[in-house]
């Protein structure tokens, strides 16, 4: 028999579509060949083992909408660039979201909670108001300026990220959504990453930031018990 | 089998997706194609959720090992809003999808950005690299598959596709066939061969790993 013609029959076999000749066909092989019962099992590992990590590798395609507002806004390149922010955005939240939550828990700064969600602000001056506060501009333009003269705070960035657009109520409006951005400077001892051990469970591992100086490559280090 | 022994051609006996229920999701996929292209935002979503899945199945076969997944299935849902009113023929939704995918792949290919991700056609799990993990650990199953996915960029593009589609949702071959411009038949000897393929690459790269 030709290679061809046993690879159809096998791939039959792995996608449940052998008829019952086709069967009586593999049993005859494998009568005559038993590599050809060792070649349908490595078929069918393999190709279990490709649906498997094809179904977790695209999971997260699943996420991928079209947003409204890319619909609404036939304005096409308007849409794309608002649909890039917002996929920065959530590449950025991710790593800040993870980076946050190291830092919270290695540095044990009291002032941060443990889901890094905030470094205090009062760290900032914000808890000290100068002045008088008449609205949350006026905090914030506080904020920045204690923090610059802190050295906590570096710049806002002028460039805001738009998340979403939409009508107002009686369509006089949109109202957006967005990011505002500000850059800010810490001094920590160490990164960590948040791992898994050999059975699963969540486990830190500490990690080295690379920089022009430093080694290229980050090494697993077990973390403290 | 045939009394020359040949094979018979596959018939009606693909048990995961028979005719009926193939029909059925063919004339919703069909009614969602005529909504969205004169306009019904509601059945342009339903269409895109459909077919997203195969579609990045389709990125992942053309794409640049560099260019983040995400981000190109993006630029195709994009283009997909921007596009979808200029699609003539309903029936060939699916076709036209893949072209819209190709497109935006080889698109990439040519701007060259690098992306701050790093993803390749084994998808990306940032966290394993830092992962302690034995030395002489025998390889997980989901190891085994994501390098056998990076083993599948190493085939010839006329089989790559139709294997990915099979893996990534469990398309009939008569999907496959819709989505190439193939008959079944074709479909059928192009996933043997590719599964052939891949595991001769499987077992070469095992040989060279043990040496």
């Amino acid at each position: 028999m030709a290679e061809t013609e046993l690879d159809i029959l096998i791939t039959r076999a792995i996608d449940g579509r052998a008829s019952a000749t086709d069967w009586a066909e593999i049993e005859r092989l494998g009568e005559r060949d038993p590599g050809v019962w060792r070649e349908l099992a490595t078929a069918q590992r393999d190709d279990a083992s490709l649906r498997r990590a094809m179904s977790l590798s695209l999971a997260r395609v699943d996420s991928v909408e079209l947003a409204d507002a890319v619909y609404t806004h036939e304005a096409t390149h308007a849409a794309h660039t608002m649909s890039r922010r917002t996929r920065a955005v959530a590449t950025w939240a991710g790593w800040a979201a993870a980076a946050a939550v190291g830092l919270a828990f290695f540095t044990q700064q009291p002032r941060g909670d443990a889901t890094g969600r905030s470094m205090n602000p009062a760290t900032a001056g914000v808890g000290a108001p100068q002045g008088q506060i008449e609205s949350a501009a006026d905090m914030l333009a506080r904020y920045l300026d204690q923090g610059r003269q802190e050295g906590k705070v570096i710049q806002e960035v002028p460039e805001k990220w738009l998340l979403s657009a939409e009508p107002t109520g009686d369509g006089s409006k949109q109202q957006v959504i967005y990011l505002r951005l500000i850059m800010e400077r810490a001094e920590v001892p160490e990164f960590y990453t948040f791992s898994q051990d050999e059975w699963g469970n969540p486990a830190p591992a500490r990690i080295q930031i690379q920089t022009p100086q430093a080694s290229p490559v980050s090494k697993p280090v077990r973390p403290p018990v | 089998m045939r009394p020359d022994g040949g094979i018979t051609p596959e018939g009606s006996g693909d048990s995961s997706h028979p005719a009926g229920p193939w029909s059925l999701d063919q004339a919703a996929s069909e009614l969602e194609t005529r909504g969205a292209v004169a306009g019904d935002q509601e059945a342009l979503k339903e269409l895109w959720r459909r077919h997203r899945r195969w579609v990045a199945a389709i990125l992942l076969a053309h794409k640049p090992r560099w260019v983040d997944l995400d981000d190109l299935l993006q630029e195709v849902a994009v283009a997909v809003v921007r596009k979808i009113g200029e699609l003539r023929d309903p029936k060939s939704v699916r076709p036209w999808l893949r072209t819209v995918a190709i497109n935006a792949a080889h698109a990439a290919g040519r701007s060259g950005a690098r992306r701050s991700r790093d993803v390749s056609l084994a998808g990306e799990d940032h966290g394993e690299v830092m992962r302690p993990r034995r030395a002489n650990a025998e390889p997980s199953g989901l190891d085994e598959g994501r390098r056998l996915m990076e083993l599948a960029a190493q085939l010839p593009d006329g089989y790559r596709e139709p294997l990915l589609l099979k893996a990534v949702q469990n398309l009939s071959y008569r999907e496959i066939g819709s989505i190439l411009g193939l008959p079944e038949t074709t479909i059928e000897t192009r996933i043997a061969r590719g599964r052939r393929m891949l595991r001769e690459l499987a077992q070469q790269a095992h040989v060279e790993a043990a040496d």
